[in-house]
């Protein structure tokens, strides 16, 4: 049998780095187009579920724990948290403005929820931090410009989801109780 | 009537006070009466001959204690500020009716008096250019409001944000769709585009030219009604609604952040990828195995295995059928089968007797086709190791071979 085009490449991101593919990677071309093989695949393989959206895909873990996941969601929280006390559309902001490392050390270090990044092992201080932004940019949340700048890759929207999710089921609960 | 002054001069008096009057203007757009404080604030620092020349214009109208802008002052500042307060589609809706009476009434009777006719029709251009004003304002008052809950300057929560996004959406932008939407045959923009189609036959009767010049005008504005209502439809399906959209998902990422930081650390967090390195060798490797191979090292003695001596094994020897069989077939024929195979066991230990015995039997069987057996009838007993067996007596002899 012959494998689709990229088929090495699609593996290694999803399997091996465990990084999100993205929207313009040939790799995710041919995932896309072979959305069935691959969903059959993973789950054949190694009892894995892939996400395929219009813009980036990637391979659930099957664990709701994770130390990685919580970290970035705890990030995503503060830093949005944060962006709603300037002007703008915080969705905009998050997809198309270039984010500076040190000036956001200093505002999540003004934030008012500093003490939950300071509980959360890889956010607890500049070091870690420096780690994690070279995390999100391993994982492809992030796209590195320079030293300092980076930008935030479509995968972000993942994060995002999840946080309307639990809005949504907040409303549910508020509105059962 | 205004007995003071000449239009002018109250024109005049707008323009130098029209701060104060937008000020008060704005105060009536949000409260629907300029309550006596506000007034007093405002005018506060102007001379008391402005705030008698306001009611004395009639610009201003006492309500109770409060004061209220007369209805054609609002509606002038309201346009020359763009500021307007949206109407309930409802307000909107009534249109629909007053169009339609008019309309009826002018085509009630074919005989109508020209002049009547004239009248009717500049009526109904009339309802039909504040109609078109009406939504127009409508969405463009909509979409600041829009724009304003977008920027959010009040600081609303995020849950004030989804209502009052929602309140908009309800409450004004899906009912004015409705309203300006032309594939719909009960909306105003249908009503509108009947009326045009029946206009436009009209005028070709025979009228005088006062009439005719009315229907050319009510004709002219009925075709611009279709691009106009297009265009406000399109600011509120390009526009408006993404718009309110956009807020209302923002707000929900927004508050859900928030319930997700009220316990970072208890709640599941989405199920995200997993690396799988699948290393065979790296920098760790030379040295993790060389500790591996130095607890062999560090062992002096070779480490003794005792075997325990495992369970006694029983052997049960059992029958040489080759043997016996070659027996049997030597002593054919034999008259009493098991007599003969009593003799032969009568030598073996008597607890293999029986199953020895069984075992001969199964000989005959097992190359049955080669053996006859002739049964007398009659059974003997027989005592074998403390047990009884009938057997039967009968003659074994070997089957003459077929031709």
């Amino acid at each position: 049998m012959t494998y689709p085009p990229a088929h090495y490449e699609i593996v290694k991101a999803l399997l091996s780095e465990g990084r999100f593919l993205l929207e313009g990677e040939a790799a995710f071309l041919s995932l896309r187009e072979n959305k069935d093989f691959y969903t059959k695949f993973f789950h054949e393989s190694f009892r894995l579920e892939v996400s395929i959206t219009a813009d980036y895909a990637l391979l659930k873990s099957s664990k709701d724990s994770d130390n990685v996941a919580r970290s970035i969601c705890v990030y995503l929280a503060i830093l949005c948290y944060e962006l709603d006390h300037q002007d703008g559309n915080l969705l905009e902001i998050l997809s198309f403005n270039t984010f500076s490392i040190t000036e956001w050390e200093d505002r999540f270090e003004q934030s008012s929820y500093y003490n939950v990044m300071e509980a959360t092992d890889r956010l607890r201080n500049a070091n870690q931090r420096q780690k994690f932004y070279q995390l999100l940019a391993r994982r492809g949340l992030i796209k590195r410009i320079d030293d300092d700048l980076f930008q935030f890759t479509p995968a972000h929207r993942y994060f995002l989801e999840y946080a309307r999710e639990l809005n949504m089921r907040e409303m549910m609960a508020q509105k059962e109780a | 009537m205004i007995l003071k002054a000449e239009p002018r001069t109250i024109m005049r008096f707008i323009e130098d006070n029209f701060e104060s009057l937008s000020q008060l203007y704005r105060i009536q757009l949000k409260k629907n009466l300029i309550p006596t404080e506000s007034f007093e604030e405002v005018t506060r620092h102007k001379g008391d001959i402005v705030t008698r020349r306001l009611s004395a214009f009639k610009i201003l109208r006492p309500v109770g204690d409060d004061y209220r802008l007369a209805e054609e002052v609002g509606a002038y500042l309201g346009f020359l500020m763009q500021e307007f307060k949206p109407l309930l589609p409802e307000q909107l809706r009534r249109y629909h009716t007053s169009i339609q009476d008019v309309y009826e009434l002018l085509t009630i009777r074919p005989d109508l008096e020209d002049k009547t006719r004239s009248l009717r029709l500049e009526h109904l251009y009339n309802e039909v250019q504040s109609f078109l004003d009406n939504v127009t304002n409508n969405t463009y008052t909509l979409l600041k409001r829009s724009q304003r809950l977008k920027v959010n300057r009040q600081q609303m929560t995020y849950s004030e944000r989804v209502k009052e996004a929602r309140l908009l959406i309800e409450q004004y932008i899906d009912p004015l769709n409705q309203i300006v939407n032309l594939n719909d045959a009960n909306s105003i923009a249908s009503l509108l585009q009947n009326i045009g189609r029946d206009i436009n036959l009209d005028r070709m009767a025979n009228y005088p030219p006062s009439v005719i010049e009315r229907y050319e005008q009510l004709d002219n504005l009925l075709r611009q009604v279709n691009t106009r209502l297009q265009r406000e439809s399109d600011v509120i399906r390009r526009e408006l609604t993404p718009l309110i959209e956009r807020i209302k998902r923002e707000s929900e990422v927004l508050g859900g952040w928030l319930v997700f930081l009220e316990r970072p650390l208890l709640l599941s967090v989405p199920d995200f990828a997993k690396r799988n390195p699948q290393n065979i060798f790296g920098d760790q490797t030379a040295a993790d195995l060389k500790i591996y191979m130095e607890q062999f090292q560090q062992q002096r003695q070779a480490a003794r295995i005792k075997l325990s001596d495992g369970p006694v094994v029983q052997e049960t020897p059992l029958l040489d059928r080759q043997l016996y069989r070659k027996r049997m077939k030597a002593a054919l024929p034999i008259s009493d089968f098991f007599t003969w195979c009593l003799k032969a066991i009568a030598d073996h230990p008597a607890e293999r007797q029986e199953s020895d015995l069984f075992e001969l039997t199964s000989l005959l069987f097992s190359s049955e086709e080669q053996y006859e057996l002739v049964f007398s009838g009659q059974r003997q007993r027989v005592r074998l190791n403390e047990q009884y067996y009938t057997l039967p007596l009968f003659q074994v002899t070997i089957k003459p071979e077929e031709q």
